[in-house]
């Protein structure tokens, strides 16, 4: 097999694509309705009370914040349903009996959390570019911050669906960390809205960086520091592989 | 076995009906945590994100009036959204789990299967609904003028979306088109009903399709009983929404009855 077992780690990244794929309106066409839902409700309910955000129109601002939400949850969507779904119907131990390392196990489940986050992205910014004019600044930007902001969460999704025993356990990390840290990160406002005392807060949440650099790469206006954001994302990112090697290696929760 | 006989039941099976509603409740109380207070943060949210977003631009006059307007909004529309998933997800799983061939067997006429399902997802959507109110007052400036007319509402729409529930819920024979029905019907329902954004913003040509929503009459018809001086007919919401729930009801009773997707 050589040092790197490649069939096996392309086979399992087939795996985890094809399985948001057959369900493909549930995982592509359904969180590209509910982003454009979203951008509806927030023209409509601020778009003429809201001038201009950045040097931009409020829609403007908004969709890349939106694309990079609509990201970012089903990156953790695809990970984190994944691992708890073969560890509920037992079939997690297809995962752990053929000769991957917990390196290989990583990268191809990660992998398959970031295609699925990048195409939701392609597919959201589609329909949105239909309602508003989306121009690239900076393509750059906007592939580095989709991508590390997808593996941020696949990441993030496989520590939490190797540490949840069952649904709820997932449910939960949803409501109340994923949800919470994507909406008050400056998706939909600029943190200059923040009263001063809480700036502190936006500027040690991740999500704030990916998201402020990803919106960059559109209006080409950032609220922080662009290298900070891009050390930032590496640094988190970086730590939770490392975090998810170790529990996949130590078989935490995965292995009797 | 001389002596043996039926149970007799009255003309109706008062007691079956509440164990049948009391499972679906206590599926619910099982799973507070992520049941209750899921929704809660997320009203929270999408609260501070709107106040947030306006911050700056607007005085505090506006801000508060959209406060006001936006937040018996949110509770509408997450009391709606959990009538319909409560029922639909309830009725999928049982179906998949064989659990509904025990309903089928117990001396329960269709009537009775369906109520049951409906029963509890009002009785919890009401309880979601209520909760997120309570939180709206503490923020929120609303006087709620006719508590009756609030508790009229509350109940007619979540009526209404727990049948819609309890319809795609036999419809529905796989997760994949419940989340179908979800997505692509039941959020675009609520959210373009005018529950978060006043209709006059909605450009002219588009406004017919919010009349036809029945969610915007429901919400219109809350509006009026929490808010002073609110937009809309409450009469016309009433009857709108009455209709289409017993429209739909009975759909969903002959459906029960003929075994749609629920018999062999």
């Amino acid at each position: 097999m050589g040092r790197i077992n490649r069939r096996g780690l392309w086979t399992l990244y087939l795996k985890e694509v094809r399985r948001f794929l057959n369900v493909f309106t549930q995982t592509l066409l359904a969180p590209m309705v509910t982003t454009l839902l979203f951008l509806a409700i927030f023209t409509l309910a601020l778009g003429r009370s809201v001038q201009q955000i950045g040097g931009v129109s409020y829609a403007q601002f908004l969709a890349p914040g939106l694309i990079m939400m609509a990201m970012v949850q089903n990156a953790f969507a695809n990970t984190s349903s994944s691992i708890v779904i073969a560890k509920v119907q037992g079939n997690i131990v297809d995962l752990l009996m053929p000769p991957l390392s917990p390196s290989e196990l990583t990268l191809g489940l990660a992998a398959g959390g970031v295609t699925r986050g990048v195409l939701v992205g392609l597919t959201v910014a589609l329909g949105m570019w239909i309602f508003v004019p989306l121009r690239l600044h900076d393509p750059l930007f906007v592939a580095f911050h989709a991508v590390n902001a997808s593996l941020m969460l696949a990441l993030l999704g496989l520590i939490g669906g190797i540490w949840a025993e069952k649904f709820d356990h997932i449910a939960a990390v949803t409501n109340f960390v994923v949800t919470p840290l994507s909406f008050l990160s400056g998706t939909f406002y600029s943190i200059e809205r923040l009263p001063e005392s809480w700036h502190f807060v936006a500027f040690l949440n991740p999500f704030f960086y990916m998201i402020d650099g990803f919106r960059y790469g559109f209006i080409g206006h950032a609220d922080g520091s662009l290298l900070t954001g891009a050390l930032v994302v590496l640094g988190v990112n970086t730590l939770l592989w490392l975090i998810t090697h170790r529990m996949l290696a130590t078989g935490y929760r995965l292995k009797a | 076995m001389a002596g043996w006989r039926p149970r007799a039941y009255g003309r109706v099976n008062w007691m079956g009906i509440w164990s049948h509603s009391r499972r679906g409740v206590k599926a619910f109380t099982d799973d507070a945590l992520a049941y209750l207070c899921g929704p809660l943060v997320t009203s929270g949210l999408f609260l501070a994100v709107f106040v947030l977003a306006l911050r700056g631009d607007a005085g505090p006059e506006t801000t508060q009036a959209l406060i006001d307007f936006v937040g018996p909004g949110i509770a509408a529309f997450m009391m709606i959204h959990h009538a319909f998933q409560h029922s639909a997800a309830l009725l999928v799983m049982d179906k998949s789990e064989g659990v509904i061939q025990d309903l089928l067997m117990a001396p329960l006429s269709a009537l009775e299967i369906m109520a049951g399902y409906v029963l509890s997802a009002v009785a919890t959507a009401l309880l979601i609904g209520g909760l997120i109110l309570l939180m709206m007052v503490l923020v929120a400036d609303l006087p709620i003028l006719r508590p009756l007319a609030l508790l009229g509402f509350a109940l007619l729409g979540s009526v209404l979306f727990a049948v819609v529930g309890t319809l795609v819920g036999l419809w529905a024979d796989k997760w994949e088109q419940y989340s179908a029905a979800e997505s692509f019907l039941i959020l675009p329902l609520g959210v373009l009903s005018g529950a978060f954004f006043r209709v006059d913003e909605l450009a002219e040509s588009w406004r017919w399709t919010v009349a036809l929503n029945p969610v915007h009459h429901i919400v219109e018809g809350l509006r009026w009983s929490a808010l002073d001086g609110a937009s809309g007919s409450p009469l016309s919401a009433a009857i709108v929404t009455l209709l289409l729930t017993a429209l739909l009801s009975v759909v969903a009773w002959r459906l029960f009855a003929v075994g749609y997707h629920i018999r062999p």
